[in-house]
């Protein structure tokens, strides 16, 4: 809680926010972390299993099988999202799931799975992007920065 | 006491998994004079040069008349370098034969195709018009 808002609660108030934070359980970091590294890394191996999958079977290489692995990627996670397996695995892994494309993708799917009964055109075309939308906008902005960044210093830094 | 069995189980998993030690050098096929259509002496002097390289764990390579075809498998740190390591032995192929084309890639698919037309041009399978066939793939490939 913000400095500022401490100062607006009466002393009794503040004496309870004290006491609640002692009895709160502490949540275990650490575990949450390696349990995010674990998923997420579990994730970008199925990932690599894909691309090697496409590599070695249909005429991609290395780089052009990237596209039809993230493709495959979204439609196994709406897909396990549709059978409400993927909220499961969100919920003991966090961030490891929420990070990779599939996490974008469940994303996407359970906001249109949550709307379909408000209609196609207002419920699902208009809260389908309601989660991603903020990834789209910054991860476009972040590229926009970054895509700055890059030209000066190639421009002007000589790299 | 169970937990952290499994913990440090994970931390020796994964310190095994970053071992790069245990990449040891494959050695290459040398076909030589073997293939009856295309001598692949340059491309085996040339596969020679590149596995000196530090960072290169295996290659695989052929040539066609002037062009060498070369693919890389690099130690998994030294993926950060693909660029520089692909231009040290592109560099190092031209120096030992100014007049030849040398392509390096380290793209899988490029190192996978190459393996199978190493393999037979060694068994002398393949016929010269195939190999033209495969020469403009494996070129395709390359440009990605």
């Amino acid at each position: 809680m913000s400095d500022q808002k401490k100062k607006n609660l009466t002393p009794v108030q503040q004496e309870y926010q004290s006491l609640a934070k002692k009895r709160e359980i502490k949540r275990p970091v650490m575990k949450n972390c390696i349990k995010a590294f674990l998923v997420g890394g579990f994730i970008c191996f199925i990932g690599q299993f894909i691309q090697t999958f496409y590599v070695h079977f249909f005429e991609f290489n290395e780089r052009t099988a990237g596209n039809p692995t993230v493709a495959t990627m979204i439609f196994i996670a709406v897909l396990l999202t549709g059978f409400g397996v993927y909220d499961r695995i969100g919920q003991f892994a966090g961030a490891g799931s929420a990070v990779p494309v599939t996490g974008f993708a469940n994303s996407v799917a359970s906001a249109a799975i949550e709307h379909r009964s408000e209609g196609y055109v207002l419920g699902v075309g208009g809260n389908m992007f309601k989660l991603a939308g903020s990834v789209i906008v910054f991860g476009t902005f972040a590229a926009f920065v970054v895509a700055i960044i890059k030209t000066i210093l190639i421009q002007w830094g000589g790299l | 006491m169970n937990k952290v069995a499994v913990f440090l189980l994970i931390i020796l998993f994964f310190i095994s998994g970053c071992n790069v030690a245990g990449q040891g050098d494959v050695k290459p096929l040398y076909i030589g004079g073997q293939s009856k259509i295309f001598d692949q002496t340059k491309a085996d002097e040339a596969k020679q040069i590149v596995l000196s390289m530090d960072e290169v764990v295996a290659v695989r390579g052929a040539t066609l008349e002037g062009d060498i075809f070369v693919a890389l498998k690099v130690k998994q740190f030294d993926r950060l370098f693909l660029d520089r390591i692909r231009k040290e032995a592109a560099d190092k192929i031209k120096k030992r034969f100014p007049d030849a084309k040398a392509h390096v890639s380290t793209d899988k698919k490029v190192f996978l195709e190459l393996e199978k037309l190493e393999k037979e041009l060694y068994e002398n399978k393949i016929k010269k018009s195939e190999i033209e066939k495969r020469w403009s793939r494996i070129e395709d490939f390359m440009k990605g």
